[in-house]
């Protein structure tokens, strides 16, 4: 493709930016580093960290709760919560995760996941 | 390295101090890229007020993204990207450069007031420019914006960099032609 443009381009360089109102920096400074700071800034949590967070500290609560006014509730919360850990440490449940997560592996090292190509474009 | 209680200049430096919670840092990159931007915005939405938003949106959606940024990427290509999806957006659709031209707000012939303004070389070729299909008035905007680095504006736009190239050679063209018969 022939680009014999050299005179156009250095016009292009030449060309001054167009100038923004005045008042432009100012108004994004209000509503970006000089806005208020929240509680939970959003520079330390997103959005789904705080929702996450929230969720876990409602369930951590609801379990207290629930301990302190039934106290089968707690025997059979930790009764379950062994069956569950008991049933995660089986040899074969072990062998299937390690399976799985050798594979999910090679799909991300070879470029096979998805998740990646979202990453790029973010 | 910078010194210490200075701000950085690097613009990598600079988000990391932001993130940090240094605001003035923050404030550096506006300063630095505000023009560009509104430059960009102004070039895509040919409404000085849309571009205002538009930029003002920009910058807004990057402070709230910081944390995404890449270190090692460029911090124009990505504040660029950021603007250019506000004025898609804006202008209702994601979906450019494809076979169907998108709908421009202005009239691409000059009107009076254009011709009176192209009295000199710049005003003639910021006219032209105006007057250019959207898809390649964005590329020449781009390149004027970040030079010749064609990755760039690519990954700006999203595109592979033979589009960028051919829309840049055509987009030169058209502004050659409409130089040429001002």
């Amino acid at each position: 493709m022939n680009d014999d443009f050299d005179d156009l381009d250095r016009a292009i360089f030449a060309l001054p930016l167009e100038a923004p109102p005045p008042d432009l920096r100012a108004s994004i400074l209000r509503a970006t580093s000089g806005a208020p700071t929240p509680a939970l800034s959003a520079l330390l949590f997103t959005r789904n960290e705080i929702v996450g967070i929230g969720l876990a500290l409602a369930i951590a609560a609801w379990l207290v709760l629930a301990a302190i006014a039934d106290h089968r509730f707690a025997t059979t919360v930790t009764t379950e919560a062994y069956a569950v850990l008991r049933e995660l440490t089986e040899p074969t449940t072990l062998a299937w995760t390690t399976f799985g997560g050798a594979i999910a592996a090679a799909l991300t090292l070879t470029n096979l996941s998805p998740l990646r190509r979202g990453i790029r474009k973010s | 390295m910078s010194a210490p209680g200075a701000l950085p200049v690097e613009d990598g430096e600079l988000v990391s101090t932001a993130l940090a919670g240094d605001g003035d840092a923050f404030g550096v990159l506006v300063e630095r890229y505000e023009r560009a931007v509104y430059h960009l915005c102004l070039r895509t939405m040919r409404d000085p007020e849309d571009a205002r938003d538009c930029a003002q949106e920009a910058f807004l959606k990057a402070y709230r993204s910081l944390r995404t940024f890449k270190p090692g990427a460029r911090f124009s290509t990505w504040i660029f990207a950021i603007a250019y999806h506000a004025c898609c957006d804006r202008l209702g659709t994601r979906k450019r450069f494809t076979d169907a031209e998108m709908p421009d707000y202005a009239d691409p012939t000059p009107g009076p007031a254009a011709v009176a303004e192209a009295a000199d070389d710049s005003a003639a070729l910021r006219s032209a420019i105006a007057g250019l299909p959207e898809k390649y008035r964005t590329v020449i905007t781009l390149y004027h914006l970040q030079g010749r680095q064609y990755e760039e504006i690519a990954r700006v736009l999203d595109l592979p960099m033979g589009t960028v190239k051919t829309h840049l050679f055509r987009a030169k063209d058209l502004l050659r032609k409409a130089l040429v018969a001002q």
